[in-house]
C-alpha cells in the first residue's frame, strides 16, 4: 500500500528526484515466491494485475487481441524460467520486469512474422476486414480517451491517476493535502467531465453515428 | 446522461467502488431500468478500464528500473547454450503455460544458466560421479537433519496449504433454484478470481439474513485471495460465530489466516477443532497443527 503511495509520489515527480530508494516491494517478493512454488494465486495475481496493460502494449504496437494473449503467455513462461534460475534476484519492479519480458516476446513474434506489412495483408486476405475495421475503431477510441485525459486539469489527472493505481482515497487525500470528502467528490466531477469531453469529441460522435447507421440499416 | 451531473457523479462513484450499499443498489436499479444510463455506464467502464491499463503501462515505460528489467529479460530469453532445440518454435499456447505451471520438473527448468566455474571443472571424469554422489548424500543428510530440528517458515507453510476454495456444488444449486441465483453469480465471481467483485456482490446480499453464512464465508475467502488477512479474519470469525453453516471451511481458512498473521496459538486451537472431522480435512488439520506446534517450540 505504502509502496503504491511512494510510486505515486515518484510518478508525480513532486517531492522526490527520480531515483527511488525502493526498487521493488515486499508484495513482489511474495509473488516471486509464489511463482517458484507454482502457486495458482501468484499466476492469478499476474493475470489480474498486468494482463490489461500488456494487452494494451501489444494493441498500441499494431497487434491483435490474439497476439496479446500469446505475448502475455510467452512473458509468463519467460518469467517462470527466469525465476527458477538459482542465480535470479529481483532487482526491479515485478510489473516492469513482466513488461520487459512481454515486450521482448512481442518483438520476437514480430520477427517471425516479418515483414509486418505482409502480416496485415495476409490478415485482410483471410477475410478479416470486419475485425480490422473494429481494431481501427478501438485504436481511435483509445486515442480519444487518452487525448481527453491529457486535456484534464492537473489536479483532476492526479486524482484519477491515483484512483486508477488503486491507492486508497484516504492516502490520496493525505498525499495531496486535501480532505477525504474533497478527493471523492472531485474524482466524481473529474471523471464525469472526462466522459463528457469524450462524448463531445468529433471523432467519437462520428463513430457513434456510423454505429447507429449500421444498426438501423 | 451528460445533462444530469448528479447522476453522472453517482455513476463515477459506482465504477470506482466509492458508494455505500444503498447508493449502489439505487444506481444498479437505475441502470437496469434506463437504456441510456446503461449505455453511459458501459462507456464509463470502458474509459476507466482503458485508463487503468494505460496509466500502468506508462508507469512501466517510465520506470527508472526499466533498463535493469530489460537486462533481465534479455538474459531470460537468450537462446539455450549450444542449440536451439529447447527454444520454443512459436508462441506458447495456454496449454504450454499450464503444462509449465503444473509440471515443475526438469523440463521446466531454465536451459541456460549463468556460467559458474565449478570446483571440479578440471577434474578427471571418473571422479566426478563419485564426488557428486557423496556430496548429494551429505547434502541430503544435512537437509534432513535441519528439517527435523528447524521450525517451518510460517509464510511458506501458509502458501503450501492455502488454495482457493472450490465451490462447484453452489454453482449447480444456483442454476436450479431462483433464490440462489445471485449467490451463484457472486460465487462465480469468486471462482473466476474477481475478488473485488465478489466482495461487492456479497455486500449487496448482506441484507438477506438467511444468506449471512455465505456472505461471511465468501467475503472472507475473497479478502484472503487479495491478501487482506485482517479483514478475512473478521469475516471468517463472523461465519464461525454465526454457527449455521460452513464450520469446517471457516475453521480451516481462519486457521490459515491466523497462521499467516503469526497467531500460532489461536491457529492451533482452531485446527484441534478440525481434527475431529474425517477424511482429508481432519488429516490436513492434524498435519498442519503438528507443523505449527513445531514453529511454536
Amino acid at each position: 500500500m505504502y509502496h503504491d503511495a511512494l510510486c505515486f509520489l515518484l510518478y508525480l515527480g513532486r517531492w522526490f528526484e527520480p531515483s527511488p530508494p525502493v526498487m521493488y516491494s515486499d508484495s513482489d517478493e511474495i509473488i516471486i515466491r509464489g511463482i517458484r512454488n507454482r502457486d495458482d494465486n501468484a499466476f492469478h495475481y499476474l493475470q489480474v494485475k498486468f494482463r490489461a496493460s500488456i494487452r494494451l502494449m501489444v494493441l498500441e504496437a499494431g497487434g491483435t487481441g490474439e497476439d496479446a494473449s500469446d505475448v502475455f503467455s510467452d512473458g509468463i513462461v519467460a518469467l517462470i524460467r527466469l525465476v527458477d534460475r538459482e542465480d535470479f534476484q529481483l532487482s526491479c519492479k515485478l510489473g516492469t520486469l513482466l513488461y520487459a519480458l512481454c515486450n521482448k516476446a512481442w518483438k520476437q513474434q514480430l520477427e517471425k512474422k516479418v515483414p509486418a506489412g505482409k502480416y496485415w495483408y495476409r490478415k485482410e486476405d483471410d477475410g478479416a476486414v470486419d475485425d480490422f475495421t473494429e481494431a481501427q475503431d478501438e485504436a481511435l477510441y483509445r486515442k480519444i480517451f487518452w487525448d481527453s485525459f491529457q486535456k484534464l486539469g492537473q489536479t483532476c489527472r492526479e486524482i484519477l491517476q491515483a484512483y486508477l493505481m488503486e491507492i486508497p482515497p484516504k492516502e490520496i487525500a493525505e498525499i495531496l493535502g486535501r480532505s477525504y470528502g474533497f478527493i471523492r467528490k472531485k474524482k466524481n466531477l473529474c471523471h464525469g467531465y472526462l466522459v463528457r469531453m469524450i462524448e463531445g469529441h468529433p471523432d467519437f460522435r462520428k463513430i457513434k453515428q456510423e454505429e447507429r447507421t449500421l444498426t438501423t440499416g | 446522461m451528460g445533462e444530469n451531473p448528479e447522476r453522472s457523479a453517482k455513476l463515477a462513484g459506482y465504477i470506482y467502488g466509492d458508494l455505500d450499499l444503498h447508493e449502489m443498489e439505487q444506481i444498479e436499479h437505475e441502470i437496469s431500468m434506463d437504456a441510456e444510463l446503461a449505455d453511459s455506464y458501459r462507456l464509463n467502464v470502458k474509459v476507466r478500464d482503458y485508463l487503468k491499463a494505460k496509466v500502468q503501462l506508462e508507469e512501466m515505460r517510465n520506470d527508472p528500473g526499466l533498463e535493469e528489467a530489460v537486462r533481465l529479460a534479455d538474459y531470460a530469453m537468450e537462446p539455450a547454450d549450444g542449440s536451439n532445440a529447447d527454444k520454443r518454435s512459436g508462441s506458447a499456447s495456454g496449454q504450454t503455460v499450464m503444462r509449465s505451471l503444473k509440471e515443475p520438473g526438469p523440463g521446466s527448468l531454465p536451459t541456460g544458466r549463468l556460467p559458474i566455474k565449478g570446483i571440479g571443472s578440471g577434474m578427471h571424469s571418473w571422479r566426478r560421479p563419485l564426488l557428486f554422489a557423496a556430496a548429494l548424500a551429505a547434502s541430503l543428510a544435512v537437509v534432513l537433519c535441519i528439517r527435523a530440528w528447524m521450525p517451518q517458515d510460517p509464510g511458506k507453510l501458509y502458501y503450501s496449504y492455502y488454495l482457493p476454495f472450490e465451490a462447484s456444488d453452489f454453482t449447480r444449486r444456483g442454476d436450479v433454484e431462483e433464490k440462489y441465483r445471485d449467490v451463484s453469480d457472486a460465487i462465480r465471481s469468486y471462482l473466476s478470481g474477481d475478488y473485488h467483485e465478489t466482495i461487492r456482490s456479497f455486500g449487496r446480499l448482506s441484507s438477506e439474513p438467511g444468506l449471512m453464512p455465505e456472505v461471511y464465508l465468501f467475503r472472507g475467502l475473497s479478502y484472503m485471495g487479495l491478501g487482506m488477512l485482517e479483514n478475512a479474519e473478521t469475516e471468517l470469525q463472523n461465519c464461525l460465530d454465526d454457527g449455521t453453516r460452513y464450520r469446517p471451511e471457516a475453521l480451516w481458512y481462519l486457521s490459515l489466516c491466523k497462521l499467516r498473521l503469526e497467531k500460532y496459538e489461536e491457529a492451533g486451537k482452531l485446527l484441534v477443532d478440525l481434527e475431529y472431522y474425517s477424511g482429508m480435512v481432519g488429516e490436513n488439520a492434524r498435519e498442519l497443527g503438528e507443523k505449527i506446534r513445531r514453529i511454536r517450540k
